[in-house]
């Protein structure tokens, strides 16, 4: 049986770790893969089989930010997998924004809570 | 009541019916009547002069008329009779006049006075009918006074008054209207109202005016609204405009109260500013703070659950980062409360030296990551000391010195900052540049902004220190750019270098 993975695309740290702790405890069987930028996300993804369930994408990064990723993720091939927004910016336009993508289904505050995943993965 | 027959001094009268009818009339009829004879003698007094001077007729009859006239006439009836009698031009006789008569009280009043000849047994004498009009005068005198008081009002309100007419053509404007609107009365009386609006009710007022005639259709009048005013120098203002319709002798006018509510914008402009910053500050205090909180519980479980699968090394990595999420906390409690404090601070203006500012500043920073291998060049130009609020001063050289040591670009061998400081124009400069990691252009315009980080994964900064920066700067009465030519990002500070 393929192991289910899902890809975080965050460029700190402590966020990387927590994440990674949490995805852990909700679902043991979970493979996390780690992305520090855009770019490197797309790497991943084009050499990962198969693709993750989901991809929780940072908006504020260098390289290749959350909204640069999202066009190139969009107008690839790749584009099957549902994006959630996972970032510190509340605002409502950047929300907006973001929803206005096809891929993204949800958008997601920091800090990410076990109860966040139950919806996303019970819904999904 | 005994009455004076008014044919007493007239034996000609033939007819005694005739004389007891004439006599009915004159002793009923409302106004007075005297007959004077050539010498301005009464010969008789009716009830209603009675009435209306108060004399009983025994205390007039044969007296000289004059006595019932205040000066000048007083003095000058003789003359008159004289005159009469010498030119035949005749002042008075045949034609109504107002004069001013005297009661026996001594009272002054107005009264209407209508004088006739008759020749009565070849003795000339004069019929004079007088109608007390002190009431209507009076009346008059207070309907004047009314509209002085009004005008008066009017002329004084802060209000601006407008009345045009059908067609839109100004007939009043008060005098507050040309402080609001800068024309004067004389420049805007017959013209079209719309001389005073912006587009595009410039263009559609005719419209409104032709629509609310044919149809009703009310777009202002009865309702009031705000609306954009334009002046005589041509700048456009918000403006609050009430109208309103009236009907004078069945002519149509619409009349217009103007209020310019510039300043009213203005300071709504700036609580709302101030209310989206405060409900920003509030969100994001409270999400920032909470965030290396939840952050700093998370890597705690995952150190205890480290220690407890004895892998040491795994849990000493967690509290590394608990340590740096505390710090980030820590740097942020610290910066809002020097926003607070730089909001409340009320401070007095001293003399500052400039150059001793910036050595202290660099003196403080000198514990800062990375400060070694900056190069720092000064280029101190300004000579003499600074008026200013030196606590305001000392945050906006610290903020700009600390952001070009931590943004700083490690990769560059040959970092550094040029802090300059010059005279120009009574202006006080000061410009720090460096080579370090730039800020994009994009973000560029959220600079001053509360809360905005432009890397935030190189250096943990609150987002307060430029916004913090911009206040000062406000409150000092100076102005801050960013400019980034040639790799190099520069501030530029001006400030009045004294109380202006």
């Amino acid at each position: 049986m393929p192991t289910s993975s899902v890809l975080v695309v965050e460029d700190s740290e402590i966020d990387q770790v927590i994440a990674k702790y949490m995805f852990n405890k909700f679902d043991e069987n979970l493979e996390v893969l780690q992305a520090f930028d855009g770019v490197e996300a797309l790497d991943i993804l084009k050499g990962t089989q198969p693709q993750p369930i989901f991809i929780f994408l940072d908006i504020n990064m260098p390289r290749m930010n959350g909204h640069d990723f999202l066009k190139a993720y969009e107008s690839s091939d790749l584009n099957s997998t549902s994006i959630v927004m996972l970032t510190s910016s509340c605002q409502p336009e950047e929300k907006d924004k973001c929803l206005a993508y096809n891929s993204v289904k949800r958008y997601l505050t920091k800090p990410l809570e076990i109860a966040d995943l139950e919806g996303l993965f019970k819904t999904s | 009541m005994p009455t004076i027959p008014f044919n007493s001094s007239s034996p000609k009268i033939n007819s005694k019916a005739h004389s007891s009818r004439l006599e009915a009339v004159l002793n009923t009829v409302i106004d007075g009547i005297i007959t004077i004879n050539n010498r301005g003698d009464i010969q008789s007094f009716n009830p209603s002069a009675e009435r209306i001077f108060g004399y009983a007729p025994e205390e007039v009859i044969g007296k000289n008329v004059k006595m019932l006239m205040p000066e000048p006439y007083h003095k000058e009836h003789d003359g008159y009779l004289q005159n009469y009698f010498n030119t035949g031009d005749k002042q008075v006789i045949g034609k109504g006049r107002e004069v001013e008569a005297q009661r026996k009280n001594g009272t002054i009043f107005s009264m209407e006075l209508g004088v006739n000849e008759m020749s009565i047994a070849g003795e000339t004498m004069f019929v004079g009918t007088i109608r007390d009009i002190s009431d209507r005068k009076g009346a008059e005198q207070a309907l004047l006074e009314n509209q002085a008081k009004l005008q008066a009002i009017v002329d004084n309100t802060v209000d601006g008054l407008i009345t045009i007419n059908e067609v839109g053509k100004i007939e009043h404007y008060n005098k507050a209207c040309e402080g609001i609107f800068g024309f004067t009365f004389a420049e805007v009386v017959g013209k079209n109202v719309k001389m005073l609006m912006p587009e595009p009710y410039y263009k559609e007022h005719d419209g409104y005016l032709q629509n609310y005639q044919n149809s009703g259709t009310k777009k202002i009048i009865g309702i009031g609204r705000e609306v954009k005013g334009k002046r005589k120098n041509g700048t456009c203002f918000p403006l609050d405009l009430s109208v309103s319709e009236v009907h004078i002798h069945g002519r149509k006018l619409y009349s217009g109260i103007v209020r310019d509510i510039s300043e009213r914008k203005k300071s709504e402009d700036r609580i709302e500013q101030a209310n989206a910053e405060l409900e920003e500050f509030s969100y994001r205090t409270s999400h920032d703070l909470r965030s290396p909180l939840v952050s700093s519980i998370r890597l705690l479980d995952i150190v205890q659950e480290a220690i407890e699968n004895n892998e040491k090394d795994h849990a000493l990595m967690g509290i590394g980062r608990i340590q740096k999420s505390l710090n980030q906390l820590e740097e942020l409690v610290k910066d809002i409360l020097t926003l607070t404090l730089t909001k409340n601070e009320k401070e007095d203006y001293e003399a500052v030296n400039v150059d001793t500012v910036i050595n202290d500043s660099l003196n403080k920073l000198k514990h800062m990551e990375n400060y070694e291998r900056l190069s720092i060049q000064l280029v101190p130009q300004f000579e003499q000391s600074l008026i200013t609020k030196k606590n305001r001063f000392v945050l906006i050289v610290e903020n700009l010195l600390s952001n070009a040591i931590k943004y700083q670009d490690v990769s560059n061998d040959s970092s550094f900052v040029k802090v300059t400081t010059y005279r120009q124009e009574n202006k006080f400069i000061l410009t720090v540049s460096d080579n370090g990691l730039g800020i994009p252009k994009s973000l560029q315009k959220q600079l001053f902004q509360m809360f905005k980080r432009f890397h935030p994964k190189t250096s943990f900064g609150s987002g307060l220190g430029l916004y913090m920066m911009k206040k000062s700067v406000d409150v000092l009465g100076g102005r801050i750019e960013f400019d980034d030519m040639d790799n190099l990002s520069t501030f530029k500070v001006t400030l009045p270098q004294s109380l202006e």
